[in-house]
């Protein structure tokens, strides 16, 4: 029999709450507390009320014969006795745990949905570093503590409700697309939460696979059910280019690479031919020469630039004035938008909890006719059958279809117009004219006649890359109480997707129609069987832990197909089409089997003390036999020191340390030779040793890690300050290291070498205001990694990373941090530049082997902020990094070929610099004579083999400070009044009003985003055609029912 | 067990008869010695250096920026070779014809060797030679050049003595001779005439000797013989000038003005086989100059054949040989006039081109009534008919010292490079053997002149 219930639920300290959640378990019924906290409802006798509120650890309340209740709600603000997902999927009271997890909730990762969840918890974890690639489903990396592996994978392990998911992106290299980072599949609006394990000791039972650390996401489930259980989210955001990360081209000079003939003091910039048959020489620029070394612009004089030379062109046999470009390279974009619309339905009774969910997320990026579309089906449930014998199954899939990424960085530099926009160019040209002349004829009429450089209307109109991904990813579990403090749990999870790549090219001026399909399908199934026991042995000492067993099977094949020669079929992109005979496909095929082992032991004493001590053996199918069985270990202790001492200031204090040991096994495939087929030779078939020597006798590589810290809350937690500090040493690494190809290879596997990261981690939460209207919040995060090679290979002090077409080179060389670039320096006289006296220009090392910069950052860091007023709430996330090295290859060509301002303007004299020596120009490098004397020699700025320009400069001229401060996230959300919404059948709704990247406050490199690079993957901090960054605005609407 | 069963590859080969590799070798070979590259990264950058042709477009390496590698000579080739005479090696005749192909294939793979290294030693001097090929030790010696050129003359002469004209060889995989060991024989003594001749100046007992045996044991005769590599009418195995001059129609090469001037003096009709004309003149742009392409006179048809074959060694080389050794008085060659004529009739020939006699007979081509003495004649036709063998010519043009030709203004380099610098990774890789090898050749630098080089 129902009754009416009333009550009134305030926080710690005794201010009322309103706007909290009063529900009936199991039903809809459901009430929101007034202004002064109060609520009613009706309930009956035996039911259970729930209680929750943003912020707060939600309450259960059973209703006996009492009608009127006082709830006090606890804060949530620093987690410390929140319950947390760790490694397999258990649950620990964080108090208990001696190592360190930082915990983002769903809401706070998802304020700002970039359809990629890495990129959002970009500055909200300190120690994790977060690198978001521009561009239409551009790939996020994340690297936690820095990178641990000299030439492997040093990417974090994410895990779904206990299904490791693959993260690969190794698909990058394919034609220079960015595929984008595989946990783009994940769907932001399905996560409950997200936890971070750092160290090697809350990873331990994972094995070899999370020695870079783990992300364990937990999603959202039917537990916590709102009004009827549905909700609707729809949000939408535009994106304006923020110009300052992309090219800006000087306003002076035209195209050339410098005077066409009598050298380089000549002022003769065009071609004299008679165009229009007046039998008067005309004034034609040197149409295919991609530099702005040419003439100064002058409105009076009439030239036939490259419009003017196709007869289909509206401009034909016309001149134009010589003035700087009107519609510059911007116009090549478009502002993006993407939608995110998702509908949940959501419930739970005694026995059952329930959620399905679809969402779909659409993204049109910067650049036309480019799409991303992504629709997500999950479903999360679970059933008491018996009430020992629990069910429970999630099931997760997955469609993305994308169309038009763009190519960038050092792929294929035919269609790669960004290169070009940004390194070979003509600053004269009118972008809008090249637009029209392409939209008018359809055809790929270049900017460049004659030249090698397509029209990017075309590339973009007809080159149409595509790759759609479907995806499952699943489990299934069983828990049997066996008694009360024993359960045993089995569970199988899926990861499986099948991925096709194409690739439709249309005849190109370097290149003929091309078509290629790459077809990957991977599956990943764990098995994990386990006993998980917790027992109070007496009343203050507890034990608990797991025993169990985890198999895992991976199978990764795939297929590549290309056309050759050119199509016989106008625009039919099909292998079968191929005008040449088609090179061989591609084929591999790839497994990976771990049968794993492992057992924990965790103590407590009277909620003080706690130990956790774990053990895991490997048998993994990528070691030889023999060596291929391992341990690892790992030990953990903590000490609440506040539950010894009794104060008002200090709330809660914990110490705690730890040391662990994670293996990790090799690549598969790593152990014996197998042989390349070139394409054959006509009917003579072509076989080719390897160029990478593998190794029979690989063994394990090794990860060592210390760690301590120290997690404090004072005055009732209104401050929280969390510090770790750790060492980690990864040795025996399983690498190919580069060998002189003396040796007939260019690179060979070796167990060898040892990187040692140290760092320091801090968070800092608090709440500085918080009165009944008005209240504060305020989280930093900041860290610092060092990384140093302590050794390498057997007389190899270098280890190259990677080299560049420049003469740039990455390093790991011992006794040095990890990823040093080396290149040609300035040639230096106590600490001045030294210039050539006859040329004016810059010394240059002969070598290629001088240190110019880090790739580390110093340190990053973030600062989010929440100020809530009432109904009322705004959040803004400010994402910071100090220094790191950063090598632009864009500035390099790109001054060479003079687009930029740096190679104008007017020298020490108040000359043009342009000007010839003779006539007062060039211009004067600061820096010294080789005698020590001041420079007084200028240098011509007459053409692009000038002094700022690769390869004429050193190297060193173009390594760049990467620091930036970003506002990276701001949200203003409004909640609508309970009565006005329930009028409209509504149980809650909630407007929001989003940016994110609004604005790069600060950052030292030109014309680029400091965080745009190459694909995801260890090596970054190196630029070339990057596309520009956006401002993203939009808004979010929320609604219960 | 069935665990680490699963780590097999199931897709690609472990291994494969040797003839295969032998192929592989061959093809990357000529792919190595027909590229093009605007860079100065190696072999193929070495008709940018001896200013047969230049780039107009891209300066790195006519301004010879260093860039050099290695890695196709050692690990493409090299390698492979080692590879297919391992496996030839390890297979046990069954017949005697059978065990006449396993020695005739040995030696060929032999003789493609010591081709192979002979560039290597040409190229940078002191070379990872004796501890080579061998992933065991990462950090192998460089071995003095002498040494090692006179142990390849050695390894030579072995294998040509292996050579059974009578059997078999590599059939089909042979992809110049189409498996006739007989060319094989005349192959090998050509290129021991070349490396004798090339060390002459250093090692006249040993050059001498060289050419002698040479000469004895059959050089070629006729353009017949040519070592060529022919490519296919098939866009994946076409010259690599295709794909640059055609498929990607890359406007960068034109003539230079030195061969220019010299063809135009002496009215040249290998000017309408090697370049276009512009509005019906040859002219060269001075090299380092980025100047307009259609202005000058850019590789012609031949060049834009997929089909065009790439030299290994020539009919024309060997007869200029043969009146070096006529003027050096070399037993059993006389006539150096004679040989001269062949020779550049043997080019004329090769070009389809008639005219030969009324060239050879302009007084500034004609032996006797040519400027200079026997190495500036020589030398400048020599240049001329290498046209396609852009290392020999520029290897040539070092050791004989004509034409004369200068180094670019803008050149990173006040000579016309006598060496290429050691790949830049061999001080980072191979740090202290690289450190030995350029104390000990006299520097790692474009000027230091090879131990052949003496004059």
């Amino acid at each position: 029999q129902q009754q009416l219930i009333t009550g009134k639920v305030t926080d710690a300290s005794g201010n009322p709450l309103p706007g909290a959640t009063v529900q009936v378990e199991g039903t809809a019924t459901a009430a929101q507390t007034r202004e002064d906290g109060t609520f009613s409802l009706q309930a009956s006798n035996g039911a259970v009320l729930v209680v929750s509120s943003v912020g707060y650890q939600p309450q259960r309340i059973p209703i006996g014969q009492q009608t009127n209740y006082k709830i006090t709600l606890a804060e949530t603000l620093t987690g410390l006795d929140e319950v947390v997902v760790t490694a397999l999927g258990l649950s620990r009271e964080q108090r208990s745990l001696g190592y360190s997890t930082q915990q983002v909730d769903g809401e706070n990762l998802n304020t700002v949905n970039t359809g990629n969840v890495t990129s959002a918890l970009s500055g909200k974890v300190a120690g994790v570093q977060i690198r978001t690639n521009s561009g239409l489903g551009g790939s996020a990396s994340i690297v936690i503590r820095g990178n641990k592996s000299l030439t492997g994978n040093n990417q974090a392990l994410w895990v779904i409700d206990g299904v490791p998911i693959d993260n690969s992106n190794s698909f990058s290299s394919n034609n220079g697309y960015d595929f984008g980072n595989l946990a783009a599949d994940i769907n932001p609006d399905d996560i409950e939460s997200v936890n971070v394990l750092k160290g090697a000791a809350a990873t331990a039972l994972y094995g070899s696979r999370a020695a870079n650390g783990a992300i364990i996401v937990t999603t959202k489930k039917g537990a916590k059910k709102v009004g009827v259980g549905i909700t609707v989210n729809s949000s939408t955001t535009f994106g304006v280019i923020n110009k300052n990360t992309f090219a800006e081209y000087q306003q002076e000079y035209g195209a050339a690479y410098g005077p066409l003939s009598g050298g380089l003091q000549s002022d003769v910039y065009f071609n004299e031919r008679d165009v229009n048959g007046d039998g008067i020489p005309d004034l034609v620029p040197a149409y295919d020469q991609y530099a702005g070394f040419g003439a100064a612009y002058d409105p009076n004089l009439m030239v036939y630039q490259w419009d003017s030379y196709y007869p289909e062109s509206p401009y034909y046999m016309q001149p134009s004035p010589w003035v700087p470009s009107e519609h510059g390279p911007l116009e090549i974009f478009q502002n993006p938008l993407t939608l995110n619309n998702s509908i949940s339905f959501a419930g739970n009774n005694d026995n059952a909890t329930y959620r399905l969910s679809y969402t779909n997320f659409r993204d049109k990026g910067i650049v036309p006719n480019g799409s991303l579309s992504r629709n997500t089906f999950s479903l999360n449930s679970s059933f008491k059958l018996t009430p020992k014998l629990t069910a429970s199954a999630m099931a997760n899939y997955t469609t993305s279809v994308t169309n038009g990424r763009s190519q960038r960085g050092q792929g294929s530099s035919f269609s790669n117009f960004i290169i070009n926009m940004r390194q070979y160019w003509q600053p004269n040209i009118d972008f809008r004219k090249v637009r029209e002349v392409y939209e008018l004829t359809g055809k790929n009429l270049s900017q460049f006649p004659g030249g090698t450089i397509d029209n990017p209307f075309y590339i973009i109109d007809q080159n149409q890359q595509s790759d759609d991904r479907n995806r499952f990813v699943g489990n299934a579990a069983l828990s049997y109480q066996l008694t009360d403090w024993l359960e045993i749990f089995g569970r199988i999870a899926v990861d499986s997707y099948a991925y096709k790549i194409e690739d439709r090219q249309n005849d190109l001026i370097r290149v003929p129609a091309r078509y290629s399909v790459r077809n990957v399908s991977f599956s990943e199934v764990n098995y994990d069987l386990m006993l998980n026991y917790n027992k109070d042995l007496t009343e203050k000492f507890n034990i608990s832990g797991v025993f169990g067993t985890n198999i895992r099977r991976n199978k990764n094949q795939s297929i590549y197909n290309a056309t050759s020669g050119g199509l016989i079929v106008p625009g039919l992109y099909a292998i079968n089409n191929s005008l040449g005979n088609p090179v061989p496909a591609s084929e591999s095929l790839t497994e990976i089997g771990i049968n794993g082992y492992f057992g924990s032991v965790s103590l407590g004493y009277d909620k003080t003390f706690f130990l956790d001590v774990t053990g895991r053996i490997d048998e993994s199918s990528t070691l030889p036999k023999g060596s291929n069985v391992y341990f690892y270990p790992s030990i953990a202790g903590s000490f609440v020191f506040s539950e010894l001492v009794s104060s008002d200031v200090l709330s809660f204090g914990k110490l705690r340390l730890n040391y662990a040991e994670v293996g990790n096994d090799a690549r598969p495939q790593s152990l014996v030779d197998v042989l390349n087929k070139p394409t054959p030779f006509g009917a003579v078939q072509l076989y080719s040793i390897n160029n990478t020597k593998n190794n029979p006798n690989l063994k394990l590589e090794r990860t060592q890690s210390f760690e301590a810290g120290i997690e404090t809350a004072f005055y009732g937690n209104r401050i929280s300050l969390n510090v770790s500090a750790y060492q980690t040493n990864t040795k025996d690494q399983i690498m190919p290291v580069t060998i002189t190809p003396a040796t007939g290879y260019s690179s060979k596997f070796v167990n060898a070498g040892d990187v040692r990261n140290r760092g320091l981690e801090i968070s800092l939460g608090g709440k500085p205001l918080a009165n009944q209207d008005l209240t504060w919040d305020i989280n930093v995060n900041w860290a610092m990694n060092r990384s140093k090679v302590m050794s390498l290979y057997e007389g190899v002090t270098n280890l190259r990373l990677a080299g560049y077409s420049t003469d740039m080179s990455l390093n790991a060389e011992v006794g040095q941090p990890f990823g040093m670039w080396w290149g040609s320096d300035f040639v230096y006289l106590n600490g001045e530049r030294v210039v050539d006296q006859t040329t004016g220009k810059y010394l240059k090392t002969s070598t290629a082997n001088s240190v110019l910069g880090n790739m580390n950052p110093d340190w990053n860091g973030g600062v989010m902020n929440t100020f809530s007023y009432k109904a009322i709430s705004l959040k803004f996330l400010v994402d910071m990094q100090k220094g790191g090295d950063i090598f632009s290859e864009d500035m390099a060509i790109g001054s060479r070929n003079g687009l930029y301002t740096n190679t104008t303007g007017l020298n020490e004299l108040g000359n043009p610099v342009r000007d010839p020596i003779s006539a007062g120009g060039g211009l004067l490098l600061p820096g010294v004579a080789p005698d020590g004397s001041p420079n007084t020699v200028r240098t011509e700025m007459r053409d692009r083999n000038h002094a700022l320009g690769m390869p004429t400069a050193p190297s060193a001229m173009f390594m760049y400070d990467a620091s930036y401060i970003k506002l990276r996230e701001v949200s203003l959300s409004y909640t609508l009044p309970a009565k006005f919404v329930q009028r409209y059948g509504l149980f809650g709704a909630q407007l929001s009003f989003i940016g994110s990247n609004l604005w790069i406050i600060h950052k030292n490199l030109p014309y680029a985003d400091p965080e745009a690079g190459l694909a995801s993957g260890t090596l970054q901090n190196f630029q070339t055609g990057v596309f520009p960054t956006t401002r993203n605005f939009g808004f979010n609407l929320k609604l219960n029912f | 067990d069935s665990l680490t069963s699963l780590n097999d590859n199931t897709k690609d080969a472990t291994t494969t008869t040797g003839d295969m590799f032998f192929s592989n070798a061959l093809k990357d070979l000529a792919d190595h010695l027909g590229s093009t590259t605007y860079l100065a990264s190696g072999t193929a950058s070495a008709r940018l250096f001896v200013q047969l042709i230049t780039s107009v477009t891209y300066v790195e390496g006519v301004t010879y920026l260093k860039a050099f590698s290695w890695t196709p000579l050692y690990r493409d080739m090299l390698k492979d070779l080692d590879e297919s005479s391992r496996v030839i090696a390890a297979k046990e005749p069954l017949t005697d014809a059978e065990r006449i192909q396993k020695n005739n294939q040995l030696a060929i793979v032999e003789l493609m060797k010591v081709y192979v290294y002979e560039i290597l030693v040409e190229s940078y001097g002191d070379i990872p030679y004796s501890e080579a090929l061998d992933f065991e030790n990462v950090q192998p010696k460089y071995d003095d050049d002498r040494e090692v050129y006179l142990d390849l003359i050695n390894r030579l002469s072995a294998a040509i003595a292996n050579l059974d004209p009578s059997g078999a060889g590599f059939g089909a995989a042979d992809l110049v001779y189409g498996g006739n060991v007989a060319n094989w024989v005349k192959f090998g003594n050509s290129l021991k005439l070349r490396m004798g001749m090339r060390i002459m100046d250093a090692e006249p007992a040993v050059g001498t000797q060289a050419v002698t045996t040479a000469v004895t044991g059959g050089v070629f005769t006729s353009n017949e013989d040519n070592a060529l590599f022919t490519y296919l009418n098939d866009i994946n195995n076409a010259n690599p000038y295709y794909a640059f001059l055609v498929r990607q129609n890359l406007r960068y090469y034109v003539a230079t003005k030195p061969l220019m001037d010299y063809m135009n003096a002496f009215n040249d009709p290998r000017r309408g086989a090697y370049f276009y004309s512009v509005n019906g003149e040859y002219k060269g742009a001075v090299s380092a100059d980025v100047v307009p392409y259609n202005d000058y006179s850019a590789l012609g048809d031949r060049f834009r054949e997929m089909t065009l074959p790439v030299i290994f060694l020539d009919y024309a080389s060997v007869e200029f040989f043969l009146a070096e050794a006529a003027e050096r008085g070399i037993d059993g060659v006389t006539n150096a006039d004679e040989h001269y004529n062949k020779a550049i009739a043997a080019s004329f020939d090769y070009y389809d081109l008639d005219g030969v006699d009324e060239y050879l007979a302009q007084p500034n081509v004609n032996y006797h009534t040519a400027e200079g003495s026997w190495k500036q004649k020589i030398g400048i036709q020599k240049w001329i008919a290498l046209f396609e063998q852009g290392f020999e010519a520029w290897t040539e043009y070092r050791r004989l010292d004509y034409p004369v030709l200068k180094a670019p203004a803008a050149a990173f380099s006040d000579i016309v490079p006598r060496r290429f610098t050691y790949p830049i990774d061999e001080q980072s890789v191979n740090g202290t053997s690289y450190a030995a090898a350029a104390a000990a050749i006299g520097g790692d630098e474009y000027e230091t002149r090879l131990f052949w080089d003496v004059n």
